[in-house]
């Protein structure tokens, strides 16, 4: 029986508490790999990321961490732009409350506010993978802006 | 006017041309000058170099350099040929950023610090070979292939024949591509850069000018230690100058994150 339990459990709360699984992040500006190295150190210096897996060839970064509790997208996005390059695109990995992404509802994500930015409903896919849209990844009023 | 090493041109234009026209990345790590870009916020650089100057006289010198940024937009450096000092700083006000291209543009102020003085020359020497003021604006644009950067700013001998003018404009024209790797994989790949850098001097009084030209190739290894070669040459020389040619070589290492965050 407390074979059956624990895996239950173990369901019930990853799909009951909306978590940050990974971060993916192209960064722009650069086509050098010390300037790449320079990102790669400034994201694994970040205490809370546990691993910076990278593709120097394509810019891109998949940032896991040390505990999904705590996440600071303003700190990952500080870590590059102190190397003095930017940020293209950064993605989501996470697990979210609903099922459907609705336009312009709301999501609270590892303490951020979250609103969808899409045409109509979508289904979602947990764990789903989506992208912040606000320009250079800085909060609206305190909102991020997600789309997939 | 007095044109000399022409053909030499020629060749590395056509080099540059070649390898231009072939897969490759650009690269703004320049040997002869700074591009607009600024080294990652709270790092720290360490130089040593060799450099023979030669011409109608020559001169051996060892450079040592030390170069820190305090933030992402602005950094400083000091560095020594043993005869003299100088320090320079510089400040990055714009930067525009895209996937592989990115335009930047920076203020510089550079003081040359020399217990020598070349008063009889008529052009303004920054070797190290007499006090020197220099300051301008350094836009740099990254493209895929291509990273081209132009500085200009005014130049001032601080101790001068006044017939020979003591204030010029000196302007530089750098290119540079990477050679190799043609993809990148790791970090520990050494990488090979080509530069080809025009440096320039114009007096206001007067008629010294010149016009060098300074070929480079760079070793990077394990994406944190260069090793720079290049050699510098007169294509146009109006000048006095006793030596006008420059060998290099340097050795540097980068340290990432060298200071804490200033909260």
């Amino acid at each position: 029986m407390r074979y059956l339990i624990i895996p239950i459990f173990f369901f019930l709360s990853t799909s009951a508490t909306a978590q940050v699984q990974s971060v993916e992040l192209v960064a722009s500006g650069l086509t050098c790999s010390m300037c790449s190295k320079a990102i790669f150190k400034s994201l694994s210096r970040l205490d809370f990321v546990s691993e910076v897996k990278v593709d120097i060839e394509k810019s891109s970064y998949i940032l896991t961490f040390k505990s999904r509790d705590r996440v600071s997208i303003e700190e990952i996005r500080e870590a590059v732009y102190d190397t003095g390059f930017a940020i293209e695109t950064m993605q989501m990995t996470a697990n979210f409350p609903n099922t459907k992404a609705v336009n312009e509802e709301l999501v609270s994500l590892n303490g951020y506010q979250f609103k969808w930015k899409l045409a109509g409903v979508k289904n979602i896919a947990n764990p789903q993978k989506v992208s912040i849209v606000n320009k250079e990844i800085q909060p609206t009023a305190g909102v991020y802006y997600l789309n997939f | 006017m007095k044109l000399v090493n022409k053909s030499r041109l020629h060749i590395l234009v056509f080099v540059l041309f070649i390898l231009s026209s072939m897969h490759v990345k650009a690269q703004e790590l320049y040997v002869s000058s700074e591009p607009a870009s600024i080294m990652p916020a709270r790092s720290f650089l360490i130089q040593q170099g060799y450099s023979k100057m030669t011409g109608k006289e020559h001169f051996d010198n060892i450079n040592t350099k030390i170069e820190f940024s305090f933030s992402k937009k602005w950094m400083a450096h000091l560095g020594t040929n043993y005869k003299s000092w100088e320090w320079y700083t510089q400040y990055r006000f714009y930067s525009k950023d895209a996937l592989y291209e990115h335009l930047r543009m920076a203020f510089f102020l550079k003081s040359i610090n020399s217990a020598e003085t070349a008063i009889y020359t008529n052009a303004i020497l920054l070797d190290g070979q007499e006090s020197v003021f220099h300051s301008g604006i350094i836009v740099t644009k990254l493209k895929h292939k291509w990273a081209g950067s132009l500085s200009v700013g005014p130049i001032i001998k601080r101790e001068s024949l006044a017939e020979n003018g003591a204030v010029g404009m000196q302007y530089s024209f750098s290119n540079g591509i990477l050679l190799y790797p043609k993809m990148y994989r790791s970090y520990g790949q050494t990488n090979v850069n080509l530069y080809l850098e025009f440096i320039g001097q114009r007096l206001f009084s007067g008629k010294a000018n010149y016009l060098d030209v300074a070929p480079a190739i760079q070793f990077i290894f394990n994406s944190q230690a260069k090793l720079n070669l290049s050699y510098r040459f007169p294509l146009v020389n109006n000048t006095n100058r006793t030596t006008y040619n420059l060998a290099a070589i340097s050795l540097d290492y980068l340290f990432f994150n060298a200071f804490p965050k200033l909260k």
